[in-house]
């Protein structure tokens, strides 16, 4: 099961006048992979998973996605009168499908997404980190195949972004989900990643495709991160 | 608790300057005593029931048919952006007429009954209801609204899941002035021509210089309008979403 771009391109107008966002992205993610895109901020990434996620058609080029796709946007747009089980279960309640379903499995995966007891719980009653977690059972819910994060840590603490990357691996492990997250962080998408697309400055496009060892050692690592810097 | 004794404090000092002004000018038929008031408000308190009732019913009336008109045109308003710019200036202008000379055109048009005294009171009150209501349905922000239609839902759904329950605080807070105005308005009807009100009460003991019982019908009045304040209040704190 793939999700494959060819030659993707977004312009927009910003001040009246046409800008190149997304010049040309071609990839593909597969199911059970992890995948980042590594980019300085503002040269596109939100706007390729915006156009993945299917906000707006793209100028030119194609997607083709297979199985289910959900993104997890930069902000996590919870709503903050709807529970965390309210939230996660509200996919379902716009496809009209079975919502006691949905929200049953919602609290069964409770526990996996550290939100334990909170299902009862506003947003507004949650930690940053739990936030995150909440919003992304949502995504799960909605989509069991594909996920695009976007930024998802970036306003954390140093402390809860560390531990919720290991938690986020652990969950991507568990659950096979192929995933695209977007960071502005190397160590962050070195740790997590299994291959790293690199962006240019705007228009964004993809100047390096880096494939990240499973077994990669500690000297190894660091120089794949010295290699993402000069690129960027 | 609090709540309560702040406004009490400012209330009774109200009270205490009155009272004692008005024995310094020692002169009760031209600035009565809160005392005298009190007095006036037992005497005449079947007489003041009695008018309450029509000025009740028309203020609610009007406040009802104010909030549906409201919603509509803010619905329209809101979810149809060429409408917007077509009347949002003559929902501007509707505000600049002065009640005070609508008044006497209702009644003109429309007799002495309590048609024309609605109708001041619709006038007065659907406006900080639509422009609330219009201000709460387009609150939700762009991105929130794309991420939800990427999710599949319909124009009815976003309605329904987001914009409704993001207008709703702004909807009670309209209805809060609202309903604040909506006494007054009936009572600015009546004043120019009724059969009954406290509007017409109010006129017939001024002519009759009984200022006791004039400042007995401004109090009923206000707690009128209080009354109806707070019912607001209790509405949006049942209905209201918390977050
Ligand atoms: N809907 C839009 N309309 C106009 N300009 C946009 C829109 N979305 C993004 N942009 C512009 O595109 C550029 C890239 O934005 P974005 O994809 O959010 O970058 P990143 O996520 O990498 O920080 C920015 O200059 C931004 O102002
Ligand atoms: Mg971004």
């Amino acid at each position: 099961m793939q999700v494959s771009l060819s030659d993707i391109c977004k312009t927009f107008l910003i001040d009246g006048a046409p800008v190149k966002v997304v010049d040309d992205i071609s990839l593909t993610l597969e199911r059970g992979v992890f995948a980042s895109v590594v980019g300085t901020s503002g040269c596109g990434k939100s706007t390729l998973l915006q156009l993945l996620a299917g906000y707006y058609p793209p100028d030119s080029g194609q997607i083709i996605t297979e199985g289910s796709i959900c993104l997890l946007p930069q902000d996590d747009l919870l709503l903050p009168w709807r529970t965390v089980i309210d939230n996660a279960a509200i996919a379902a309640e716009i496809h009209g499908s079975d919502v006691a379903d949905a929200r049953h499995r919602a609290v069964e995966l409770l526990p996996l997404f550290g939100l334990e007891g909170f299902g009862n719980s506003l947003p507004s009653q949650l930690s940053g980190g739990m936030r995150q977690r909440a919003a992304l059972l949502r995504t799960y819910i909605a989509a069991g195949d594909f996920w695009l994060l976007d930024e998802p840590f970036g306003k954390l603490d140093a402390l809860t972004r560390e531990a919720m990357q290991h938690w986020l691996k652990q969950v991507w492990y568990t659950l096979g989900v192929g995933v695209l997250f977007v960071t502005h962080d190397i160590d962050e998408a070195v740790l997590l990643s299994q291959r790293i697309y690199v962006m240019s400055p705007r228009p964004g496009r993809i100047i390096a495709t880096v494939e990240v060892a499973p077994n990669i050692d500690d000297v190894d690592r660091l120089e794949l991160k010295k290699q993402i810097k000069s690129l960027l | 608790m609090r709540n309560i004794v702040y406004p009490s404090i400012g209330i009774l000092l109200l009270l205490l300057v009155w009272q004692l002004v008005a024995a310094a000018v020692g002169m009760p038929w031209l600035l009565p005593t809160p005392q005298s008031v009190v007095t006036a408000l037992i005497d005449n308190a079947n007489l003041l029931a009695h008018h309450s009732i029509y000025t009740i019913v028309e203020a609610l009336i009007g406040l009802a048919a104010a909030t549906g008109i409201a919603c509509l045109i803010a619905f329209v308003m809101a979810l149809i952006p060429l409408v917007r710019k077509i009347c949002y200036p003559l929902l501007l202008i509707s505000q600049m007429i002065p009640i005070i000379v609508m008044a006497p055109l209702f009644l003109i048009w429309f007799g002495y009954g309590m048609l024309p005294k609605i109708l001041v009171v619709v006038l007065i009150c659907f406006f900080p209801i639509a422009i609330n209501m219009i201000v709460g349905l387009s609150a939700a922000d762009e991105q929130m609204l794309l991420f939800y239609k990427s999710l599949g839902a319909s124009r009815g759904q976003l309605l329904r899941l987001i914009r409704l329950p993001l207008a709703l605080p702004y909807f009670f807070s309209g209805m809060r002035i609202a309903a604040a105005y909506s006494i007054m308005g009936a009572v600015i009807g009546e004043w120019l021509g009724a059969q009954s009100g406290l509007g017409l009460l109010l006129t017939r003991a001024q002519r009759a210089f009984d200022l006791p019982l004039v400042l007995a019908a401004i109090v009923v009045i206000v707690l009128l309008s209080c009354m109806l304040f707070a019912i607001i209040n209790l509405l949006e704190k049942k209905f209201s979403p918390v977050f």
